[in-house]
């Protein structure tokens, strides 16, 4: 799944939130969202899967422009990729079970129940989720919402992914499984979009990064690339956003440059 | 200069206001005819009937019941003293069936399940619940604001039945207890008194009660952007709004009522 974006704005009454965001993210591709706190990367993100309309400027899906599309075409663009929200967004009213099956019950309702039951065993199974099926999100933990929100977002297997945050609130060993997880999906061919500071998703999936600061858009390019770059702002925000306190050559350069070879 | 432009873009904002509510309204009434057509789960339908229906029913029998026992007593004592005692059959009809059903129902169901469905959408809008939705490819409006809107209207006709029922039958029990009237006498002099047209009129009445409920209540959810301490101002708004408009449909069909009839 192809998605592009050609000057994208987003403003509310006097602010201003995005401006400007041009970029291309191919099919099968890893970019990598980064930016301080605030720059905008959630709507960025929500804005690419098309949840908040943008105030200016076009998406489009495999060149289909998506403010053309009706309600229904839209509904349907949105089953090709998953979400994974920042704060897991489960539905408080449903079961964990029942938030992991809606989108299938509601979009495929004539699917047998014992494939759709396969498939959430073979998910949780796959992120190590083996919390109680039947109660409800308030009774998980931080990390265990987002470990369900992200087997949310692969219950359909969608062409492409937008993941804010997925490793954020996870311990050591759920998110060596997300990693694999991720990396699993991407030798599938899946679009991945991921906001993260995680270093470890950084150095093994990365393909693209795009960096955002006070909804500019500052870089838009492959790690090898922006590894030397000379955008001093860029630099400051990449060691800021791994915590490093050294220089930029030595540790950005440690981070990023194995993601020559991603699975190695 | 200050004044007229405050006043100006108060008028502004409310005609955009307007204009977007009903647009919201035509897209629900779009959605329910798919709704309708499509078969899809009824679940959150089948519960939205339960909570706003039967949920309500000891409320609606108990004022529908006192009501109706009033009018009886107070028609029987003092109508007989002009000579116009058959007349508290129409006017039983009149009160019970074409005017306060339909209203007093719809006053409750506004002030129950219109804040409810408010504040639980507008908590589903802060925990970003709706965009969960969306993102999953599950239009917000047909598969939450449907549901309700057809729950709260049928369960609003619904109600002003059983309401009419407790009000007009119900009632005579209860009055039976203080005076002496004949049965058979009360029914037929009821039925006498009760057209289609009445029946028509409470019905159609209901309908656009619910209808105003619902959509109201969840075009205020909806309008919750992202604090939570917006949600009870919400659903105020949603109540207050809910029944001025209520009160002013009702006004209405009953001046084009007796325009027309």
């Amino acid at each position: 799944m192809r998605v592009e974006l050609k000057n994208v704005g987003f403003t509310s009454g006097e602010a201003t939130f995005l401006e400007e965001i041009s970029c291309t993210i191919e099919e099968g591709q890893c970019v990598l969202v980064m930016g301080p706190s605030g720059s905008g990367k959630t709507l960025l993100m929500k804005i690419m899967a098309t949840i908040i309309p943008p105030s200016s400027g076009e998406v489009r899906y495999d060149g289909v422009l998506t403010a053309t599309m009706s309600d229904r075409d839209l509904d349907h663009a949105r089953l090709r990729h998953g979400f994974v929200f920042q704060d897991a967004a489960l539905w408080q009213n449903l079961s964990v079970l029942n938030n992991l099956t809606l989108a299938t019950q509601y979009h495929h309702p004539r699917r047998d129940p014992g494939e759709v039951q396969r498939r959430v065993r073979t998910l949780c199974h796959s992120m190590g989720f083996t919390e109680d099926l039947n109660q409800r999100p308030a009774r998980l933990s931080a990390g265990e919402r987002k470990v369900a929100s992200i087997l949310r977002a692969m219950m359909l297997d969608p062409e492409a992914y937008f993941m804010d945050e997925p490793s954020s609130g996870l311990d050591a060993a759920t998110s060596d499984r997300l990693l694999r997880t991720l990396r699993d999906l991407k030798e599938r061919g899946r679009t991945l979009v991921i906001a993260s500071h995680d270093s470890e998703i950084a150095s093994q999936l990365a393909d693209w990064i795009l960096v955002i600061d006070q909804g500019h858009l500052l870089a838009f390019d492959s790690v090898q690339n922006l590894v030397r770059t000379d955008d001093q702002r860029v630099r400051e925000i990449l060691v800021d956003v791994f915590d490093l306190s050294s220089t930029y050559d030595t540790d950005i350069l440690d981070i990023l440059g194995s993601s020559d070879d991603p699975f190695a | 200069m200050v004044l007229i432009e405050r006043i100006g873009k108060r008028a502004f904002e409310t005609g955009r206001g307007f204009s977007y509510a009903m647009g919201f309204f035509f897209l629900i009434l779009r959605e329910s005819f798919f709704y309708i057509r499509q078969r899809k789960s009824r679940r959150v339908l089948t519960f939205q009937i339960l909570f706003t229906a039967v949920e309500a029913l000891p409320v609606i029998a108990i004022l529908s019941l006192g009501l109706g026992a009033i009018i009886i007593i107070q028609g029987v004592a003092l109508l007989p003293q002009f000579g116009q005692g058959q007349l508290v059959y129409t006017i039983l009809i009149t009160v019970i069936t074409r005017e306060l059903g339909p209203i007093l129902t719809a006053f409750i169901i506004a002030a129950r399940s219109g804040t409810a469905i408010a504040t639980e959408l507008g908590n589903m809008v802060v925990s970003h619940e709706i965009e969960a939705y969306m993102a999953n490819g599950i239009s917000p409006i047909s598969y939450l604001v449907v549901p309700r809107f057809l729950g709260v209207t049928i369960s609003l006709v619904l109600l002003n039945v059983y309401f009419n029922i407790f009000g007009l039958l119900g009632s005579y029990f209860v009055t039976a207890l203080l005076a002496t009237i004949d049965f058979r006498d009360y029914f037929t002099n009821l039925l006498n008194a009760l057209t289609v047209v009445d029946v028509m009129v409470s019905l159609l009445k209901s309908a656009v009660s619910g209808a105003i409920i619902s959509t109201v209540a969840t075009y205020y959810g909806f309008k919750v952007e992202q604090a939570s301490t917006e949600v009870p101002v919400m659903a105020i708004k949603s109540v207050g709004q809910g029944f001025i408009l209520l009160i002013t449909a009702n006004a209405f069909l009953t001046v084009m009522y007796y325009l027309w009839l």
